[in-house]
């Protein structure tokens, strides 16, 4: 019989546990075990931005899907940014996170908050020889730079982590990291940015408050199903896997845009079939969804990834090897 | 010498029950039935290595999200499949292996009514079969869908459970009810489940009300895997019944089959 109550008790332990962890996670939401949700850069993104994107430009850059789209020996160019911050986009930016605002919202432009090496003293010149004004706000050194329609401005919220982008939307970054409410508290979204599959770039948002903005065009806007909500992720590493649902607002607009993306692949199957890895990515296109909610997943293999790396490196065209 | 008291219907229950687990626990049939349920497991922590993400199905040449994985695993394998053939390898066991074994007489010369017997072997293959099946699918579900996703989708995997559950005892039922009436139950079993139950899947109507498999899909909260095969062919025409149908008749199946699974152990002369 002992025997017998150790197996009772293992397999009704594994059930137990399981079931308590589920339902540990679906009470407390899974916020506490996304990598994603827990970054710090998040709480500089004021508490109403309706899309936020995200992408670790070191992963990506040491990725090997990036070391076979760069042909070797190609000789490093300068860029005039490089030359006069000091910062190469290449090696000195570790990741960046972007955040858009509400249309109508004061400031409803963009911003970016910028995790990497940088040469401050540098930054700072090169912005004050462009023409920004130096303010103190809330105790730290902000560089606006008015216009008639937008100013911008830049500052360090941190050593090593820049905000840039609309000046309100700048001085918000500010106020989050002073304490003001952030990102962070938006519930909807973050449940979003939590459920979001590990890859190094990602986005989510609100669809219907991008469209409002005059950020997509409104011919396009009108001919799309309706949406709410969109959660997109990509991995980079010998290949490149990306997913994306979208919230439709009912069932029947989910229907209608799963068959929008159905013809587009199938348009791009016929205008591609030539090309054995471009096909191949093609044929992994996997589309569903429940409900009102559609999922789009796509991975692109090793193998498109290498043949499109040799045509990038031989004659800067696309010979990729045609179907036999 | 004063005569035996029988014990109380709960204790008589509870005797058997106790003697009954151990046996069927540690039986060739219970390792069976842990390899095959936990076969689909093993798979699907293959297929995720292999493809870094998700299980490859026929018909696409990509990794499937965790969660679809997972339906689809829920949907063909486990309800399909493992579930009926436990019930088959074990319910059919409840009296004919007392039978085969000849221990029959033992147990009836107990001072413990027949239906106790029945009632008590039943609750010791419902306690064994869930034990089997149930936490291979709650590890099957953790390996599957990122932890990240948990919070929102544990829902599915509790009313996947559930729809499990149910469908351990109903078809525990209808093999107890086999096995205490018919000579070779094991080949009704496996003529019910991969007969009967198939073909009536795939046939047009109201035919899938005729099985147990039917219903406990309706229970089963996944979309089906495409529309493609025989599967899709039973999704095409077959009349799905709803929720509250299908756990009303499930639940009567499951009466209906114990009560004359005690009739015929209460009234059969089984001889040896």
């Amino acid at each position: 019989m002992t025997k017998t109550r150790v197996l009772l008790a293992v397999g009704g332990g594994v059930l137990i546990a399981g079931l308590a962890t589920g339902l540990y996670l679906s009470r407390f939401g899974s916020l506490a075990l996304s990598a994603a949700a827990n970054m710090p850069e998040l709480r500089l993104i004021p508490a109403d931005a309706v899309v936020v994107a995200y992408a670790d430009v070191r992963a990506l850059m040491d990725s090997a899907v990036r070391r076979q789209l760069t042909p070797p020996n190609q000789p490093r160019r300068t860029s005039r940014l490089q030359e006069e911050t000091g910062l190469n986009p290449e090696t000195d930016i570790d990741a960046v996170l972007m955040a858009l605002a509400p249309a109508g919202s004061a400031g409803d432009g963009g911003l970016l908050v910028v995790r990497g090496a940088f040469d401050e003293v540098r930054i700072e010149r090169s912005v004050r020889d462009r023409g920004a004004a130096v303010v103190e706000y809330k105790g730290r050194r902000l560089f606006e730079r008015a216009s008639p329609e937008n100013g911008m401005a830049v500052t360090f919220a941190s050593p090593g982590v820049l905000v840039f982008g609309d000046a309100a939307r700048v001085r918000a970054a500010i106020d989050a990291a002073e304490g003001a409410p952030s990102v962070t508290g938006n519930q909807a979204l973050m449940d979003l940015v939590a459920d979001l599959p590990f890859g190094q770039a990602w986005a989510a948002g609100r669809l219907d408050a991008l469209a409002a903005s005059a950020r997509v065009p409104a011919d396009l806007t009108s001919r799309l199903p309706a949406m709410s909500w969109f959660a997109a992720s990509g991995r980079v590493d010998q290949g490149v896997e990306g997913h994306l649902t979208v919230q439709a607002i009912d069932e029947s607009a989910a229907a209608d845009l799963r068959q929008v993306v159905q013809g587009f692949a199938a348009l791009a199957r016929l205008q591609v079939r030539q090309h054995e890895a471009l096909a191949s990515v093609l044929d992994s296109l996997q589309i569903g969804g429940q409900g009102s909610t559609v999922t789009v997943g796509l991975v692109v293999p090793p193998a498109a990834v290498a043949a499109l790396g040799a045509a990038l490196s031989s004659a800067g065209r696309l010979p990729l090897t045609p179907a036999r | 010498m004063a005569p035996r008291t029988p014990p109380p219907p709960g204790r008589a229950v509870r005797l058997i029950f106790d003697l009954s687990l151990g046996r069927m626990l540690w039986s060739s049939r219970s390792l069976f039935t842990a390899l095959l349920a936990a076969a689909p497991l093993v798979l699907a922590l293959a297929g995720r290595v292999l493809s870094t993400g998700g299980v490859a199905f026929a018909g696409s040449s990509g990794p499937a999200d965790g969660l679809t994985s997972f339906g689809v695993l829920i949907m063909l394998v486990y309800a399909r499949f493992v579930v009926p053939v436990a019930a088959v390898v074990l319910g059919t066991s409840i009296m004919a292996d007392e039978v085969e074994g000849r221990t029959l007489t033992y147990l009836f010369a107990r001072p413990v009514p027949r239906w106790a017997v029945l009632a008590g072997k039943y609750l010791a293959y419902l306690v064994c079969t869930a034990l089997l099946v149930l936490p291979t699918v709650t590890v099957l579900y953790f390996a599957l869908v990122p932890l990240a996703s948990v919070g929102a989708t544990f829902g599915l995997l509790l009313a996947d459970l559930l729809a499990l559950a149910l469908g351990i005892a109903v078809y525990g039922a209808v093999f107890a009810l086999a096995g205490a009436r018919l000579r070779r139950p094991v080949v009704f079993g496996f003529l019910f489940v991969f007969g009967w139950e198939q073909v009536a899947l795939l046939l047009p109507g109201t035919v899938n009300r005729v099985t147990v498999a039917g219903y406990l899909e309706a229970l089963i909260p996944h979309d089906p895997p495409g529309s493609s095969g025989l599967f899709g062919l039973g999704q095409l025409v077959g009349d799905k019944p709803g929720v509250p149908e299908a756990v009303l008749c499930l639940l009567v199946v499951h009466a209906v089959c114990l009560w004359l699974a005690t009739l015929a152990v209460a009234r059969r002369e089984y001889v040896e």
